[in-house]
């Protein structure tokens, strides 16, 4: 890819570690928490951790949209799913989360039309080549996600696609941050901000962090060398006592976000008033539900759905790792019971899971230093 | 050999649930630098390509896009315009670190 290999230079991550490690002080520890589950798959994938001083802890924060799913979600989904006629369509991981009586994969399995696709613009292609079924599309993501879903409804509508239907699951990014910062569980000396949030929402949105909590935060991008620099970019406020919002990744962030996205968002979307968050509870206005003016085409006031609030299984520690509070092999069923084949927690399904990371790359180094 | 070096070396036989070195779409903070082959400025699309995978991308949030165009794609959609300016900020977010410029 153009632009990228000049990020996964090894020798290039050995001098910025050098300066890292100039930067810190003997006898402080730093925590430092990657907000978003792309980080966290790039730290553990290409061994950062493994570069840092040991007084530079990584916190894995809640930034993985499958991984904050609840499971009362998760069966509302599948009961859509069940519905006569119904074709169901979600990303890939979605359908492997569990829910209270299995996942959507397991809703197939017993019949149940359920497909993957990879935007939600191929549901509505699929929505177009069966007009005699409705096509729900079970959306998920942060920011990143949501102009994606709402371009493809705002086609519906302007195409005339009368069975696309789509159940909103979007969440937002600043209210767990807020909710992480105001838990006594966790003292965070900074944050990595979430790059791809970050060109549509723009940096603007984090400003509450240095101002409000006297953090600093850089938005970084996803290459080896570019989470390394924004960790030293924070360990140079630290040092220099500064505090402020900057911009690692200003090849593709601009500070101001997309500004179309934002309005087209705020045209089908509004913001729900509450919104489970799998670890972190109810936390209010942190998630989007289609807006009055899109209500003909929400899957929820179509079908009756459950509703229920589940709890998380009892050996699960999804919330802890969630919140930083531990780490994915202090949890109790971590690689044993809870695997990626075959997993308890939505931390161990995706890819960009803290657990599933840690799983498919970090356990090795780990296992080395047991030994 | 350190993981990062595992990392370059094994690209496309790594373990991920989603099938790829790519990270997942389904996270919501991952998106694929492509190139647009084809527009079809009427309905705001692009037939876009990375990798040899071809995708159609709507363009309704970077405006008029041409053939050789670079975009950012997350989930079918073009959230950002990457290209030259890009690769300059590239080198120069390198030498603010105290680091040369890249190898290439």
């Amino acid at each position: 890819m153009r632009f990228v290999d000049e990020f996964r230079d090894p020798e290039l991550g050995k001098v910025l570690a050098g300066e890292i490690l100039s930067l810190v002080e003997p006898g402080r520890h730093y925590k430092v928490m990657e907000v978003c589950g792309g980080h966290t798959h790039s730290i553990y994938k290409y061994g950062i951790d493994d570069l840092l001083p040991e007084n530079v802890e990584l916190v894995h924060g809640p930034g993985c949209p499958v991984c904050v799913i609840p499971m009362g979600r998760v069966d509302d989904g599948i009961a859509i799913a069940k519905q006569p006629g119904v074709i169901f369509t979600c990303f890939g991981d979605m359908m492997r989360i569990p829910g209270s009586h299995g996942s959507l994969l397991d809703a197939k399995a017993e019949g149940a039309d359920v497909r993957m696709v990879y935007s939600p613009l191929d549901a509505l292609r699929i929505a177009k080549r069966n007009p005699e079924r409705d096509v729900v599309f079970f959306a998920i993501g942060f920011e990143t996600t949501a102009p994606s879903t709402a371009l493809t409804l705002k086609r519906a509508r302007a195409e005339g696609v009368p069975n696309f239907f789509c159940m909103c699951n979007h969440v937002t990014i600043v209210p767990p941050l807020r909710a992480l910062l105001d838990s006594p569980d966790l003292r965070l000396d900074g944050f990595i901000g979430p790059g791809h949030v970050s060109t549509v929402v723009g940096a603007r949105p984090f400003e509450f962090i240095p101002a409000d909590y006297g953090r600093p935060v850089v938005i970084s991008g996803f290459e080896p060398l570019d989470v390394l620099q924004s960790i030293q970019m924070i360990l140079a406020q630290l040092a220099a006592g500064r505090c402020e919002v900057e911009n690692q990744y200003k090849r593709v962030v601009p500070y101001e976000g997309n500004l179309r996205a934002l309005e087209i968002m705020a045209e089908v979307f509004e913001l729900r008033p509450h919104f489970e968050w799998r670890g972190l509870g109810f936390i209010s206005q942190s998630a989007l539900a289609l807006s009055e003016a899109y209500a003909d085409l929400d899957a929820e006031r179509r079908y009756e759905v459950p509703g229920v609030r589940v709890a998380d299984p009892k050996a699960c520690q999804c919330g802890e790792v969630l919140k930083g509070v531990i780490k994915p092999w202090e949890c109790k069923v971590f690689g044993t019971a809870c695997t990626p084949e075959r997993p308890i927690g939505t931390c161990m399904v995706s890819p960009e899971g803290a657990c599933a990371a840690y799983y498919n790359y970090g356990r090795y180094a780990r296992e080395r230093e047991v030994v | 050999m350190t993981r990062w070096d595992t990392a370059i070396r094994a690209h496309s036989a790594e373990p991920s649930a989603c099938g790829g070195d790519e990270s997942c779409i389904t996270c919501g903070d991952v998106a694929v630098e492509m190139t647009v082959l084809r527009v079809d400025s009427e309905r705001r699309l692009a037939l876009c390509e990375a990798g040899g995978e071809k995708e159609t991308v709507e363009t309704e949030l970077v405006g008029p896009v041409h053939p050789g165009d670079g975009l950012l794609v997350h989930a079918g959609t073009a959230l950002q315009r990457v290209g030259p300016i890009a690769r300059r900020d590239a080198e120069s977010l390198i030498g603010t670190a105290g680091l040369d410029a890249p190898r290439r």
